[in-house]
């Protein structure tokens, strides 16, 4: 039975403190679904508040059909992966994946079955016995998946999770929680501050800001197509260029800058007249104008290159701001390049994004 | 080294080993009496003897008052913890107004002097109250103050404790009483297991408060005293010496315990550590350098 | 308060409750206004001789502060003089001790010297007494070493120290029962000090003397302060030790409270009670405020 999970007009002040803003939006069951956004937009409000441990001041919560207002956490059919995983420090892994089940009453005989059939699923067959200090980050992060999926909750709610795990670790738990929400089916709800995690992994991405969504969508529209100034400078690198708009027409803008008049494209409809922000990736800016289509130009000087292995960034002057950045990848065709030299990039014109200088959506 | 970094060092280390053995010798001394074949205990005219053992052992009021100690330390330790655990819950996880005064009256008997609360007790029960002060009233003074200190190790425990346990136990179907009784109580077992030495020692060893609670009735500590007031023989210290020897065997039994622990949290953690190394892939199992 | 209910249920809250009140109630409170109580009345013998009427007063107190008959009040003062030095002679001795076992003391040596210290700690006060009496005794051990030493032995139990008027014997017997209630307060709270910020101090060319008085000592206050207050309360409200080491002359003020209990004058031993109690609570007060530490800091 599908059941999404909805927020209908969820509101959740604290005091005089609204940490979530008229949150509308139905996450869809069997869902890999991220929020995305730094400290204080709300993430984890929404997950405690899913989860059962604080309730909204306003709107609803429904999975399916039913709503869950007033149910406490031990009630819902939501299980959460606590940051700090929250592994019962004295008990074996046999007893921290069987817990829900052993609350519910059920027998040893299928308790064990079931446990050995997690432990399967996390690859760490024959760990039943072992003790939780015994293991390591890797394997008790799979521990509490397993704990949680034991007790075949409708949505499992992981909170930043993989935060406290150094890099390769972190990578090569993303693949496995992908593989195990896509084998079980179940609705994956996932918080993070760490925006290539959230595209990695999910389905859709909601980018939170200050307690409102910015934008939902897949990765790639996310990525390519950012809707609002937070969520292009926010998810990824991005080169921001302000002025005002010149002219508009057929889908694209023209705003002056201090590089002078720059092309791109104006999915928002900004006003002629108007303060806009121009974007455009470091990855799309070139050392050679593009072959065929229009293009824009920047002159500047050059500040610093700094090389990262597989890619290498190109630090530009720039007066009015931040400096331009331009990344290409190591590919064996980086050109030497002195600082304080002059140097002209290029980017398409279908590769810019103007957009309206709002912090957020809703100011 | 310096030279005066040297000579620094070397004469607290000195000064460290005078006060052992000013704690420790008159102990021994005692002890070694007890071995004296003499009327009084004195260590003058040395003749090996264990008849004093036997003394001690044929005394029919010292095995009273043993049994009168053990019966009030075991209602203490039971008192204390329960109470004590009550007050570091109260304390430490209830939201109540208050908690610096509560704190303050709960504590205050560990800063009374034990013959004030003994007396307070006495006075209320066996003469207010008009029961006969006995072994029970001896309990209730002590455990005022023992209920305090095991609500101390309560407190420390607690503090420690990691609230998102109880919320994992919640998320996963648990009700509070099985939160408690699963997650939080097991948790405090070490300190109940300490609180419980502690109640123990303290009950079974205070002289001051019970006696001044107790009217008439003798434990173990009243015996020896009484005993040592009225005039002595080399019995007392076979007493004395059994008591020391059990103290040091509780002590280095404690102290073995203790060294086991650690060496396995080392272990655990040695291989947690290698296992993360191995996922990660940064080495093979076989490239990890064993310590 | 909601919350709380919901982490515990209502069993539990009525628990935490039951225990707390039963607590306070049985055990602290109503036997201390019972003390106050018996204190701030005169005995029933003194009402029917006529010398003291019946309601609220201070005539059970009188006895101490009678100016024709002052053995009660130099009792009393023998035992706050004599607590008060010893305390801070133990003050000034377990602290370089402490400070051994906290900050120099390798792992291994600290397990055993806790062992050490926490034998005798765990030993009856009793016993303790006790062998100091038998090596004080007139042909004691301790006085045979005078001889063969060639000094004259002293009459423990007889000679009193001046001022304080204690004889040697409780002197050296207080100290002796009591000083690991200094040590392991201060120890706790000199452990938790990171010995970098020492080590960071001598680094930058401290003195000795310096480091302890800047850095080791404000943070080992709660322990310094907790060590004194125990020591002064155990000393004061010592009875054994002064019963085994008092000799004729040293009368302690808890004896005092004794007699008045053997004659049955329950009055007066509470009043005599209530005023070590709150000379005692004074000292905590007058510690807390030199050394301004809180309650909290002090339980150890």
């Amino acid at each position: 039975m599908a059941n999404d999970l909805d927020f209908i007009d969820v509101v959740k002040r604290f005091g005089g403190f609204t940490a979530v803003r008229n949150l509308n939006l139905t996450i869809k069951q069997g869902e890999f679904f991220s929020f995305l956004g730094p400290s204080g937009c709300g993430k984890t409000t929404i997950l405690r508040m899913i989860s059962g441990f604080i309730e909204p001041s306003e709107g609803d919560i429904r999975l399916g059909p039913r709503s869950l207002a007033g149910l406490g956490p031990n009630v819902r059919p939501t299980a959460l992966i606590f940051q700090n995983l929250a592994l019962f420090p004295l008990m074996t892994v046999e007893q921290n994946i069987g817990f829900g089940l052993e609350v519910r009453g059920m027998p040893p005989a299928e308790r064990r079955r079931k446990v050995d059939a997690m432990l399967d699923l996390i690859a760490l067959p024959g760990y039943a016995k072992r003790r939780i200090d015994e293991l390591s980050g890797g394997q008790k992060q799979r521990v509490a998946i397993a704990r949680a999926l034991a007790v075949e909750p409708e949505v499992l709610l992981l909170d930043e999770p993989l935060s406290a795990l150094d890099l390769k670790l972190r990578q090569h738990m993303r693949a496995e929680l992908r593989a195990i929400q896509q084998r079980t089916g179940v609705t994956f709800v996932y918080i993070t501050h760490d925006q290539s995690e959230a595209l990695a992994m999910s389905d859709r991405v909601a980018v939170m800001s200050q307690g409102c969504m910015e934008q939902v969508g897949v990765s790639a529209e996310i990525y390519n197509n950012p809707e609002t100034a937070f969520v292009a400078s926010f998810v990824g690198e991005n080169n921001l260029f302000d002025g005002r708009i010149i002219a508009v027409g057929n889908g694209e803008a023209q705003i002056e800058t201090a590089f002078g008049r720059l092309t791109g494209l104006n999915p928002r409809g900004v006003q002629a007249g108007e303060e806009a922000l121009l974007f455009v990736r470091p990855e799309r800016l070139r050392l050679q104008p593009p072959a065929g289509g229009f293009y824009n130009t920047i002159a500047s000087t050059v500040v610093g290159e700094v090389f990262e292995g597989i890619l290498v960034n190109i630090s530009l002057a720039n007066p009015t701001g931040a400096p331009v950045t331009l990344t290409m990848s190591n590919d064996g065709e980086v050109p030497q390049i002195r600082e304080q030299s002059p140097i002209e990039v290029h980017f398409a014109t279908a590769d810019a994004r103007i957009l309206p200088r709002s912090i957020t959506a809703h100011d | 080294m310096k030279y005066p970094d040297a000579l620094l060092k070397w004469s607290i280390r000195a000064y460290l080993a005078v006060f052992l053995g000013y704690l420790l010798f008159p102990l021994f001394y005692l002890m070694l009496l007890a071995f004296n074949n003499s009327r009084i205990p004195t260590h003058r005219d040395f003749h090996f003897t264990l008849s004093w053992f036997g003394a001690a052992w044929a005394d029919q009021r010292m095995w009273d008052g043993l049994y009168t100690s053990l019966l009030i330390a075991v209602v203490v330790v039971v008192l204390s913890i329960v109470l004590g655990l009550g007050g570091a819950l109260a304390l430490v996880r209830l939201e109540i107004r208050g908690k610096s005064l509560l704190y303050a009256v709960l504590v205050s008997p560990i800063l009374a002097p034990g013959i004030v609360l003994g007396i307070s007790t006495f006075i209320f029960w066996s003469q207010q109250v008009g029961l006969r002060a006995s072994w029970w009233t001896a309990a209730l003074a002590q455990t005022s103050f023992i209920a305090a200190y095991c609500m101390l190790i309560f407190i420390a425990r607690l503090q420690r404790f990691d609230t998102t346990l109880e919320e994992a136990g919640l998320d996963l179907g648990a009700n509070p009483r099985q939160v408690f009784w699963r997650i939080t109580l097991p948790y405090m077992r070490p300190a109940f297991l300490s609180a419980a030495g502690l109640a123990f020692l303290q009950s079974f060893e205070n002289y001051t408060t019970t006696y001044f609670a107790i009217g008439a009735e003798q434990t173990f500590a009243i015996f020896i005293a009484n005993k040592v007031r009225q005039g002595v023989t080399p019995a007392v210290n076979a007493v004395a010496f059994v008591l020391v020897a059990a103290t040091i065997a509780v002590a280095i039994a404690a102290e073995i315990r203790r060294r086991g622990a650690a060496s396995r949290a080392l272990e655990a953690a040695r291989l947690a550590q290698q296992a993360d190394v191995e996922i990660a892939g940064a080495l093979r199992p076989q490239e990890v350098p064993s310590r | 308060m909601t919350e709380s209910l919901a982490r515990f249920g209502r069993t539990g809250i009525a628990f935490i409750f039951g225990s707390v009140v039963i607590w306070i109630l049985l055990l602290i409170l109503i036997p201390h206004i019972m003390l106050l109580d018996y204190a701030f009345h005169a005995n029933p013998g003194a009402i029917k001789k006529g010398i003291a009427s019946e309601g609220l007063g201070f005539y059970s107190f009188g006895p101490l502060f009678d100016p024709q008959d002052d053995l009660a009040f130099r009792t009393f003062l023998r035992t706050l003089l004599t607590s008060g030095v010893i305390t801070i002679l133990a003050l000034m001795v377990c602290y370089p001790i402490a400070y051994y076992l906290a900050k120099v003391a390798t792992a291994k040596w600290l397990h055993i010297l806790m062992l050490c210290l926490l034998v005798p700690f765990w030993v009856n006060e009793v016993l303790r007494a006790y062998a100091w009496r038998t090596l004080m005794a007139k042909q004691g051990l301790l006085n045979q070493l005078a001889a063969a030493l060639g000094f004259t032995p002293v009459e423990y139990f007889n000679y009193e120290l001046p001022i304080l008027d204690a004889n040697i014997a409780l002197f050296v017997g207080l100290i002796y029962s009591y000083i690991l209630f200094m040590v392991f307060p201060m120890f706790n709270a000199m452990e938790s000090l990171d010995r970098n910020q020492i080590e960071a101090a001598r680094d930058l060319g401290a003195s000795w003397a310096r480091v302890h008085r800047k850095i080791v000592i404000p943070h080992a206050k709660p322990g310094i302060a907790s060590g004194c207050i125990v020591m002064f309360m155990l000393c004061a409200g010592s009875f054994i030790v002064p019963v085994l080491l008092g000799g004729k002359s040293s009368f302690w003020f808890t004896q005092a409270i004794e007699s008045q209990f053997s004659v049955l004058n329950w009055n007066g031993g509470s009043a005599y009670a209530l005023v070590l109690e709150l000379v005692c609570l004074v000292f905590v007060m007058v510690m807390m405020w030199v050394f301004r530490v809180t309650l909290r800091d002090i339980a150890r």
